[in-house]
């Protein structure tokens, strides 16, 4: 007799899927197999979309590369999908559940051991489990004077997680994968890969170069599905003996081009060596915090009026840049005269630690020395309803990007409603608008308008040119055909080559056979 | 509180006590205590809860409360504590939807199922409530 379950993978009839089942049990034992109710945290939580759309139909928690291989042995077998998780905490762009319905989640949190720490060479080894938090923690039982870089959500995500999505950070080691330094991947047939000098026997050099020999493969395995990473080298930054975290506040929104052009040879030169976050007043607003509420409360997006009103009452700037100096006291002594020459010579205001008392602004100091905090979560609380999906399109570094770029997301986000929260990001030579689209989750009209206004900025910033560098799980597909036939054709003959039976996360950033 | 926010309130405490609370004994068949914990600087929580606590009481239910305020609800270790407080008995979370997405996160790390999630508007604020079964209550 067979068991009636609520989701089941594409094509695999209830009789065979409980084989599976039980052939997992055997591997794993009861306790590692998760079923029916007991399935609720790997729910969809921010997509906007049904539940059932993304409903997986099991879980699995295994504990070590063998039992993973074990687990991919049965899945070969039966010819069911996988959908890895590390922490499952990327809310914002997925969540823990599966890109589509019916496919197990495996989830790596039991795999959470800091394998080691080079305290000379600046480096760690770390497993998929392993949250920013604990390593956080580690470091300072151990008195350890070294900062990583981590993403917003950082206390309950992790590393390893974040550098596989290619997720952002705020330190100087802020480009995650770009910092990252060997990994290990367990391969669809089983097979496990040491990516860079890991595949050498006796070599000590695995965290420390990161090409080897021949084609470097690390980057095939971020944002992909054609391998399990349960083992990442990451470098760690030495704590420098003078960090001054400082924000510069402007008062107009107009202003953001004149900002960018400023600080963009500054990033470059790296006399700010972190990327430079300049963020509106409805990002700096709700994690102040400021109550939408108070301001208005009526249908549509927020009137620019009242964001204003917003500013003048809580000494918010319309754009709040947030950046660092990292070095000596000399060092940065000497640079702190050019920050200084740049805000007066642009019209901004330097704020430091000293000078407020914004909830906003210790998050993000914080942020900038890797401690790990959950301040940015304030954004949930904003229109209420708590329902939140990233949109990240890439542009140059350069100032006439900026206004073109919010004007077209200003325009689209009020046709549904919805206010402007973004932020845009100078990377290096590049830039990153992040916004965020906040809508109410409990609202299946606002799921639905939240939904097609998401479809709308990706087909207009495409078709200007702007493809986003992460995406929601829900959109994978459209993100992934916005980048063109002949990166997918690869794409589609490299899964074919390393995962012919389709198992792995088939449609994770819309790569399936 | 006028008669408008107290129908609101009223009616949102009895649907969250009316939910998988009050119906679900545990594997080994006692009655679950609750453990409410409640976002102390949220008035809206704060209204919920105690509406909550009083439907428990009326199915027979003791709630255990709990208060955090919402800095304590950012912190994971705080939660953490807050889940080991709940041990052995069913958890009732009032609080604003930051928190709740933050709690529910931590909860899940440490494998607790989230049974059911509601969000409330009480006086034109917003508030979410959820209910978690604690992982060693599991069936």
């Amino acid at each position: 007799m067979t068991t009636r379950r609520k989701a089941l993978p594409s094509g695999i009839a209830p009789a065979d899927f409980d084989r599976a089942v039980t052939a997992l049990k055997g591997v794993l034992g009861d306790s590692n197999v998760v079923l029916d109710e007991r399935l609720a945290p790997y729910n969809k939580i921010m997509m906007p979309v049904p539940d059932e759309q993304h409903a997986p139909s099991a879980a699995v928690t295994p504990g070590s590369v063998e039992e993973i291989q074990a687990v991919l042995r049965v899945l070969n077998r039966h010819r069911i999908p996988v959908y890895p998780i590390s922490t499952g905490k990327n809310l914002g762009y997925g969540s823990a559940a599966p890109v589509q319905r019916g496919q197990i989640v495996m989830d790596l949190r039991r795999m959470n051991r800091i394998i080691e720490v080079d305290p000379d060479l600046c480096t760690a080894l770390v497993e998929p489990g392993v949250t920013y938090q604990q390593l956080y923690d580690h470091l300072q039982e151990r008195k350890l004077p070294l900062w990583f870089s981590c993403p917003a959500p950082s206390a309950i995500a992790g590393p390893l997680g974040n550098m596989v999505d290619r997720g952002v950070g705020y330190t100087p080691y802020g480009e995650h994968f770009l910092f990252s330094c060997g990994m290990e991947v367990v391969l669809a047939d089983g097979a496990v890969l040491r990516t860079g000098m890991g595949g050498m026997p006796n070599s000590n050099t695995w965290q420390v170069f990161k090409w080897g020999y021949g084609p470097t493969l690390d980057g095939i395995f971020t944002q992909s599905n054609y391998g399990i990473v349960t083992k990442m080298g990451m470098w760690l930054m030495p704590a420098p003996p003078d960090f001054r975290p400082f924000s510069i506040q402007y008062p107009e929104e107009a202003d953001i081009a004149k900002i960018v052009e400023a600080l963009r040879p500054l990033r470059i030169a790296m006399v700010i060596p972190n990327a430079v976050v300049i963020a509106h007043t409805l990002w700096e607003a709700p994690c102040t915090p400021v109550k939408r509420s108070d301001y208005y409360s009526g249908p549509g997006a927020i009137p620019d009026e009242a964001v204003a009103r917003i500013r003048r009452d809580h000494r918010i700037g319309a754009w709040n840049v947030y950046a660092a100096l990292y070095g000596t006291r000399e060092t940065n002594d000497a640079n702190w005269k050019i920050i200084e020459a740049v805000a007066a010579g642009t019209g901004g205001r330097i704020v430091t630690r000293e000078d407020s008392g914004s909830k906003a602004l210790e998050y993000r100091f914080d942020l900038m020395r890797g401690k790990p905090n959950l301040g940015e979560f304030g954004l949930y609380n904003w229109r209420g309803g708590g329902g939140s999906i990233w949109f990240a399109p890439v542009s140059q570094a350069k100032g006439s990007e900026t206004l073109k770029q919010m004007k077209l997301a200003k325009d689209i986000l009020g046709k549904y409603g919805f206010d402007y929260v973004g932020e845009f990001i100078v990377g290096w030579r590049d830039m990153h608008h992040v916004v965020d689209l906040l809508f109410d989750r409990s609202d299946a009209e606002q799921m639905r308008k939240a939904h097609a206004c998401y479809e709308e900025l990706l087909q207009t910033f495409a078709r200007e040119g702007y493809g986003v560098y992460r995406a929601n799980t829900a959109f994978a597909e459209q993100v992934a055909a916005s980048y063109g036939p002949v990166k997918r054709s690869v794409e589609r003959k490299l899964k074919r080559a390393l995962d012919p039976n389709n198992i792995l996360a088939p449609g994770r950033c819309g790569i399936s056979l | 509180m006028d008669r408008r926010q107290f129908l609101q309130t009223t009616a949102a405490a009895a649907v969250v006590a009316a939910g998988p609370v009050a119906g679900a004994p545990l594997a080994h068949g006692a009655t679950p205590a609750v453990t409410l914990v409640v976002q102390t600087d949220l008035p809206a929580a704060a209204l919920l809860a105690r509406g909550v606590g009083e439907a428990l009481a009326r199915a027979g239910l003791a709630a255990r409360p709990a208060g955090a305020d919402g800095r304590a609800l950012a912190q994971v270790q705080r939660i953490a504590e807050l889940l080991d407080r709940a041990r052995g008995t069913r958890l009732v979370g009032v609080m604003d939807d930051a928190s709740a997405v933050v709690f529910q996160a931590v909860a899940a790390t440490r494998g607790a199922a989230c049974l059911a999630h509601r969000q409330h508007r009480i006086a034109g604020a917003s508030a979410a409530s959820f209910l978690i079964q604690p992982e060693e209550t599991r069936p």
